[in-house]
């Protein structure tokens, strides 16, 4: 039934002649006058070159089709600009039936001082405040938030699109789409466009940044008619594409691979990782991929129910730890252990960072009392919620176990330090009535940093614009008052006497982060 | 410390040594073999992104860019309550710095509880921390 392009336009461009010249020998040319193709959309164009007005060509339509009333949609002056015959037209409207494009096709051409162009192309959107917004309600209703999966299949003929166009092969359209799943479904790991005849992927510019998660695509039973088409995937980090029935020349999916070598799963099969001597040749293409996004909590699910309980819990003993009177951790944190507790404290490799627990490294406690009499003996700390992280890993009714890191600042004399900490503990209970208690605690302690937000800032400043060490650049803003801008100028003047040493400029393996107030550096670098 | 509790204590400091050195090494360089290091149910929560189950956790990993992790601490401490029955097993603590490709060397810190299953180490739970800059 489909006729290829250049046949329907040779047809459609000059209608009124052709349909005389048919009138006159009927039978010498049958082929000339070919049918009208049908729409993959379901939508015609019928655009009209004519002195008159609309309201007049309109009746003369419905005079000619005999119908009481045309329906027509998309109504506008002017022509499209997608097709250059349809550019220069007085009018343009769309119907959505084949039957009445078929019939306006054959009648029109009986229309006087009006030429009527009829054809399978679809309307050219703007997508609006209004459009988006009905995008946006049929989006999230297709969305299964369970699977993070958007089903887009047909979008076109969704009962919903019934008096409005809509074609995600206009690129308008799948742009507009992408920016709403990037506001409203950022978690979005599986994206279905089968069958919407597709031409191009031209939209997909950008979508790694919009859609993050993206892992899997499906574009089966597209209009995709050649793998360099599918190179917009590349920037993506999915795992698993579909490109089943689309028009792709037969050995696409070597190409394909070689483009995307990321890719898993190829139309629903396994990938078999086979290094062919062919594919040694080419250049070293890594698959690009993402770190996952970092996220505060992660809470296994037996152990959903009990989330606020557990999480109670550790701000309360949080709390406790945290009470002015710290020599009093004794009673106040008591009631957290067991009996025969095992604790065991690690450290970050500096030993400056240790100074105040230095007793405890390397020893294992092992009641109660032990653990107790060191936290009494411990810094005064103030732990700061919002870096907390939270991990309940294990739960059964009788043993929990858990995960907390974060910073707290420690208070040392007259300096405060903000210290970050790993804690790994194993709670059980005797019976399910009674309260958890720590049995097993591993706690790791970094090293403390000592400078204050804005401080780092204009470090890591003055590191970035001098190509400076973090402790020299340090050591400069020390000695400017923290001024970043006097210290920049302090390393220029330097710089042009020579007067910073070679070592200011070597990579430094961990940053330093110890440098005091005082204008000294307690780690020495080490 | 009692000389029942003492053996305890070093043989899961012994296990530990030798199981993070091959996991390191999977982790690194033979991350298709990783999961055979977790048990069937097994937890895993990378930088709080969770993963359940040993096929699910090794996807996770085969996801990952490539890594390069150097272990500086090591800590491990027997389980010593009935609530894993006669079932030895450890926690262990790891920490140390890691380089993802193209990326700046960070801090990590690992937990796991480790237990044995038919005269193998596996990973029950596993939790993977970045520091965060402070």
């Amino acid at each position: 039934m489909e006729l290829d392009e250049n046949d329907a336009k040779s047809t459609q461009c000059l209608p009124a002649i052709e349909w005389s010249v048919r009138e006159a020998c009927p039978e010498s040319l049958p082929r000339l006058h070919r049918p009208l193709p049908i729409s993959h959309h379901g939508w015609y164009r019928v655009v009209v070159f004519t002195m008159l007005t609309p309201p007049e060509v309109l009746r003369q339509l419905q005079w000619h089709l005999m119908i009481r009333k045309l329906r027509y949609y998309y109504f506008h002056e002017g022509g499209e600009e997608d097709v250059a015959e349809d550019e220069h037209a007085s009018f343009t409207f769309y119907v959505k039936s084949y039957k009445l494009a078929n019939a306006l096709l054959q009648r029109g051409q009986h229309l006087a001082l009006a030429i009527l162009r009829v054809s399978d192309k679809p309307p050219q959107l703007q997508v609006d405040a209004a459009y988006r917004w009905k995008l946006r309600k049929l989006l999230l209703l297709r969305y299964d938030e369970k699977r993070r999966s958007l089903n887009l299949r047909r979008f076109y003929a969704d009962k919903h699109w019934r008096r409005e166009f809509c074609a995600l092969q206009q690129f308008e359209l799948l742009e507009a789409c992408f920016e709403i799943m990037a506001q409203e479904l950022p978690q979005l790991r599986h994206l279905r466009l089968d069958h919407n005849y597709l031409v191009h992927l031209g939209a997909f510019s950008g979508v790694e940044q919009l859609l993050p998660q993206l892992k899997s695509i499906s574009l089966r039973r597209n209009e995709l008619n050649d793998v360099r088409l599918l190179s917009m995937l590349q920037p993506l980090h999915i795992t698993e594409l579909n490109v089943r029935r689309n028009p792709l020349p037969r050995n696409y999916k070597q190409q394909l691979l070689q483009m995307l070598p990321q890719l898993r799963k190829l139309n629903g099969h396994r990938i078999r990782i086979r290094v062919s001597s062919e594919l040694k040749l080419l250049p070293n293409v890594k698959p690009e991929l993402l770190l996952p996004e970092f996220k505060a909590a992660y809470v296994t699910k037996r152990a959903r129910g009990l989330i606020a309980k557990i999480r109670g819990l550790v701000l309360l003993y949080l709390r406790a730890f945290d009470r002015s009177d710290c020599c009093k951790r004794h009673l106040t944190l008591k009631r957290f252990y067991q009996k025969p507790a095992l604790f065991s404290l690690s450290f970050s490799k500096q030993l400056a960072s240790i100074l105040p627990y230095a007793a405890w490294a390397k020893k294992q406690l092992v009641s109660r009392y032990e653990l107790l009499c060191m936290f009494e003996r411990w810094p005064q700390t103030k732990h700061l919620l919002p870096t907390l992280t939270l991990d309940v890993m294990l739960f059964r009714p009788l043993m929990l176990q858990l995960v907390l890191t974060g910073c707290y600042n420690e208070t040392l004399g007259k300096l405060k330090l903000r210290r970050y900490f790993v804690r790994n503990l194993w709670l059980t209970r005797d019976d399910e009535q009674s309260a958890f208690r720590i049995a097993n605690e591993l706690m790791y302690l970094g090293r403390p940093e000592l400078l204050s937000r804005s401080q780092r800032a204009a470090r890591a400043k003055l590191a970035a614009n001098t190509r400076m060490n973090k402790r020299w650049a340090c050591k400069l803003l020390e000695d400017t008052n923290w001024d970043y801008q006097q210290a920049l100028l302090a390393f220029k003047q330097l710089q042009s006497q020579r007067q910073i040493p070679d070592k200011a400029f070597t990579k430094e393996s961990e940053p330093c982060a110890l440098c005091v107030e005082n204008s000294q550096c307690v780690c020495k670098g080490n | 410390m009692n000389s029942e509790l003492k053996t305890k204590v070093e043989s899961a400091c012994r296990t530990a040594e030798e199981f993070t050195r091959l996991y390191y090494a999977s982790l690194d360089n033979r991350r298709h073999q990783l999961g055979r290091l977790y048990i069937d149910s097994a937890t895993l929560s990378w930088n709080g992104n969770g993963a359940k189950g040993r096929e699910i956790i090794e996807r996770f990993f085969l996801e990952l860019p490539q890594s390069q992790h150097q272990m500086t601490t090591l800590d491990a401490q027997p389980i010593l309550d009935g609530a894993v029955g006669s079932q030895t097993t450890y926690l262990i603590m790891t920490g140390g710095t890691v380089k993802f490709l193209d990326q700046p060397v960070r801090n990590f810190q690992q937990n796991f509880v480790v237990t044995a299953e038919n005269d193998k180490w596996k990973i029950a739970s596993d939790c993977y921390r970045l520091q965060e800059p402070m």
